[in-house]
């Protein structure tokens, strides 16, 4: 629901400041604003969209439209400043929250308040076409007031409200020209062409909305979607993995973890036997060494023994050869021959003593005869007698001296050999190496001994024994180690394939859900589709009866406006046209071939069709709004129908009934009339009986003093501007006065 | 001093041991068996030669009617050995001492070594005697210097 309460409309075109405040009575809903042709009736329409819907609501170019006053321009005089010109429409409603998708909120009616400027500033046009000015800074608020009265910006915006309360695509719906509203019927105008496709759409979405079929469209795709989505969603729970190759993944891993947990156990075991059995070897081992007096000591000694032994050997031979050499010593044949060296000293060194030995004085005497001189004076020569008698002692020597000389060393022979034999120490050295040779036999002995008894010990240690003892440690040592590195080899992997057990587990149950959940999903699926299905099936049930009962009530209101209808009634009369008395039926249909669009209808007398380019003008006012006011009647819309020249091309019994229908059926009637549409009593007695508010728009251009041929009293205020009084149909005042007015009957003058 | 072995060995003179003991005489000399000092205590059979020549001179026994030839076998020649000085003396010596100062061999080499064979031949059984004891607590070495020892002790004895 939506009821207009205010409009406010400050420098929009010829307008420059004006307030309206429509009807909300529901016994009077009619609110009505006079304003003659040319009097701002289409701008006023203009503004409200422009505050509804901005720049798109406006006809043509709309950036070339200007919505600021025309004393912008320059040769009406009004400012220009700089800071530009503020254009302000602002428009308060009631609304209670229900909207075409939300029957009824349930909640209270709250006031909101829409207001959208926008600042106009003056340009250079580059071109002539081009407009020399532009807009900046266009805002549009909405607030609400609370209940304590204070003013609250709405949270989501002005444009996404009015979309939801009066949508874009039924501007033409609410707020209409009533030529563009003949749209609904087709045919277009002189000036404006209209597809059929057009028509069918504006209609069909009029009726899609408000009828709230389009709900059941949107659920139809929104539910369509989610069916899709459960389908994807199946097909993507699935994975490219089935079960039954996860769980033979399984089987396989968990195989391969008992097997290798097996083996752990097998070689955990074989380590502590290994370790037993190593433990037995050892002190086996020990055992050995220690009855046997320690291997290895008697290895030591054993080598210490040798040692010894080598060194006694060495000594030993060394003095054996002493002693062997004592054989052949010098002085013990000194010693030996004593007695024979003794003789032969004593015999010889009485000679020596002598000088017998050598013969000394042959050298004397060769000297002397070399000299040539005896010691006696006489004088030796080889010829004379004293030197023959020495050349002849000489040669006798010679001989002598040989011997004596032989017997000399052989003297000094047997002394040496005496001396030798005196001071021999022979004895002694024999003693002592004899002692020594001895002592080392002994030595050496008891090292044989001593050997041959760590021999017997070590024979006795079972060398091979201890060897093989040594193997068998040593192997199972290796074995040990070997058993160790296996078993952390498998300890290693274990934890890997225990967590590729729990990978695959946890991916089973997740299949396993996942199937589940694909199962969930084709049923969340198949249950879509059949919502889809009932929604379809509803939608076409609902949508016929809707648009069965739309029509009924369509034909009777338009029946309603058609009642005693004449030729006369309509200004437009063509021949060729058809007219309201023509009409026999009109309604909503679908069109054919295509279930979810709609068009008006007319059927003649005979119940054919009748094109609406065969429907004259009025007759297609009266469609579209008996459509206009049936559909909002079928889907409770409560929102203001402000239309601009709803009764041109209308007279007589028609525009009565026009008028009266739309008061009486529309929520909030706001109908912008000419002077010539309220002419006959009937139609004043509707709107003095119907509207709560009327308003009269006077154009100053059409003051009498303004020179344009116009026909107003007064020039309250110069310039393009359009008053607005509170002047009824048959009422004046000094705004809105024209000639003839004040002395037409029926017509009083207003004070207020 | 090394008159008296200069002069032996300027000419090859013979040495000789009883040729009946050759075998006995080898036993006791290193140089022609691998044997240890206590079973073979002479080196070179010169050095038996020399210890039989001691043997005779400490015992004073006659030198062993010659020639040496006829009894004795060569053992080695004073060209194929060295004779120490101490030994060339000994034998001058010994030859001055059997020969007496007034013999005109007593300086010849040859005369000298035929004393010496004789010596030794004379010296040889003693020894051998000695050396061919059956104590076995006593090696060849043992009785070698048990003998040295007796006959040097007897020959100090004498001198004194």
């Amino acid at each position: 629901m939506l009821i207009l309460q205010r409009i406010e409309i400050e420098n929009f075109v010829c307008f420059d400041n004006i307030v309206v405040e429509p009807s909300s009575d529901p016994e009077r809903p009619l609110t009505v604003i006079r304003a003659e042709n040319g009097s701002g009736k289409t701008t006023f329409l203009r503004a409200l969209r422009w505050g509804m819907y901005g720049d798109p609501s406006l006809p043509g170019k709309a950036a070339s439209f200007p919505v600021h006053p025309a004393g912008w321009r320059t040769d009406t005089g009004i400012e220009t400043g700089a800071a530009g010109i503020e254009t302000r429409v602002a428009i308060e409603f009631t609304a209670d929250g229900s909207s075409r998708h939300y029957a009824d909120s349930g909640n209270s009616a709250m006031l909101y308040r829409l207001e959208r400027t926008v600042t106009t500033k003056a340009v250079q046009a580059s071109t002539e076409d081009d407009p020399d000015f532009r807009r900046i800074g266009e805002r549009a608020t909405l607030m609400f007031r609370a209940l304590d009265g204070t003013w609250s910006h709405h949270e989501h915006g002005a444009d996404a409200v009015i979309g939801e309360l009066l949508p874009w695509d039924l501007r033409d719906f609410f707020v209409m020209d009533a030529d563009e509203a003949a749209d609904f019927v087709g045919g277009g105008s002189e000036n404006k062409t209209i597809s059929r496709h057009e028509v069918q759409q504006k209609t069909t979405f009029a009726i899609s909305s408000l009828l709230g079929i389009d709900v059941f469209k949107s659920g139809h795709k929104r539910v369509e979607s989610i069916a899709r989505d459960f389908s994807r969603n199946a097909t993507k729970a699935i994975g490219d993995k089935t079960l039954t190759s996860l769980d033979e993944e399984l089987q396989e891993t968990r195989t391969q973890r008992q097997e290798l947990e097996a083996k752990i156990a097998q070689e955990r075991t074989r380590q502590t036997e290994l370790a037993d059995r190593l433990e037995e070897v050892e002190e086996q081992l020990e055992a050995s060494l220690r009855e046997s007096g320690a291997h290895d000591d008697l290895q030591k000694r054993l080598s210490s023994n040798r040692v010894q032994s080598e060194d006694a050997l060495k000594r030993h031979k060394d003095c054996a050869a002493r002693l062997g050499g004592a054989l052949q010593a010098s002085e013990l044949w000194a010693s030996l021959a004593a007695s024979a060296v003794n003789q032969t000293y004593a015999h010889l060194k009485p000679l020596y003593d002598q000088g017998q030995i050598p013969a000394s004085h042959l050298p004397f005497v060769k000297g002397l005869m070399e000299s040539g001189e005896c010691v006696c004076g006489q004088t030796l020569l080889d010829d004379n007698e004293y030197g023959i008698k020495v050349k002849e002692q000489i040669s006798n020597a010679t001989d002598e001296a040989a011997r004596a000389g032989y017997l000399a060393e052989l003297h000094d022979a047997a002394r040496s050999l005496r001396q030798e034999s005196r001071d021999s120490t022979w004895n002694e050295r024999r003693e002592t190496d004899e002692a020594e040779f001895s002592e080392l036999e002994l030595k050496l002995s008891d090292l044989r001994t001593e050997k041959k008894d760590i021999s017997i010990k070590l024979d006795a240690i079972n060398d091979s024994n201890i060897h093989s003892i040594r193997d068998e440690q040593a192997a199972l040592k290796q074995q040990y180690e070997s058993c160790l590195s296996a078993l952390g080899r498998h300890e290693d992997r274990l934890p890997d394939l225990k967590q590729q057990e729990d990978s695959l587990s946890k991916a089973i149950t997740q299949r396993q859900r996942n199937e589940l959940a694909a199962a969930d999903h084709r049923a969340c699926e198949r249950l879509s589709r059949f919502v889809v299905e009932i929604l379809d099936r509803a939608y076409a049930t609902i949508e016929q009866q809707q648009v069965r009962e739309l029509t009924e009530r369509m034909n009777r209101l338009f029946h309603q406006m058609a009642a005693n209808v004449s030729d006369d009634d309509f200004e437009d009369f063509l021949p060729n046209k058809a007219t309201l008395r023509m009409i026999s039926q009109v309604g909503v249909r679908q069109i054919e071939g295509s279930a979810d669009k709609f068009e008006i209808f007319a059927l003649n007398s005979r119940g054919r069709y009748m094109p609406p380019v065969q429907i004259n003008g009025a007759s297609r006012r009266v469609l579209a709004l008996s459509f206009v006011l049936a559909l909002c009647i079928e889907s409770q819309t409560r929102a203001p129908l402000i239309a601009d020249s709803l009764l041109n091309f209308m007279s007589g019994s028609v525009r009565r009934n026009t008028l009266r229908a739309t008061s009486e059926h529309a929520t909030q009637p706001i109908l912008l009339l000419t002077g010539a549409d309220l002419e006959s009593p009937t139609e004043v007695e509707t709107v003095a009986e119907r509207a709560g508010a009327t308003y009269t728009l006077t154009g100053q251009w059409d003051a009498i003093e303004a020179g344009s041929g116009g026909d107003v009293v007064n020039w309250t205020q110069q310039g393009q501007v359009s008053l607005l009084c509170g002047c009824g149909p048959r009422q004046y005042c000094r705004v809105c006065e024209r000639t003839g007015q004040a002395d037409a009957p029926g017509w009083t003058e207003n004070p207020n | 001093m090394a008159y008296f072995s200069q002069l032996l060995t300027q000419k090859a003179h013979t040495l000789r041991l009883p040729k009946d003991s050759i075998e006995q005489i080898q036993r006791l000399v290193r140089m022609h068996q691998s044997a240890t000092v206590e079973r073979a205590p002479f080196y070179r059979q010169l050095d038996f030669w020399a210890f039989c020549v001691a043997t005779a001179l400490a015992e004073d026994l006659d030198p062993r009617e010659g020639p040496s030839s006829r009894w004795g076998a060569k053992i080695t020649s004073t060209r194929d050995v060295e004779i120490s000085e101490k030994l060339g003396d000994l034998l001058a010596v010994a030859a001055f001492h059997k020969l007496g100062p007034d013999h005109e061999g007593i300086d010849d080499p040859r005369q000298i070594i035929e004393v010496g064979n004789c010596l030794a031949g004379a010296g040889c059984p003693v020894v051998l005697e000695h050396m061919g004891s059956r104590d076995l607590r006593f090696t060849p070495l043992d009785k070698a210097l048990t003998l040295a020892a007796t006959l040097r002790t007897h020959t100090q004895l004498a001198s004194a």
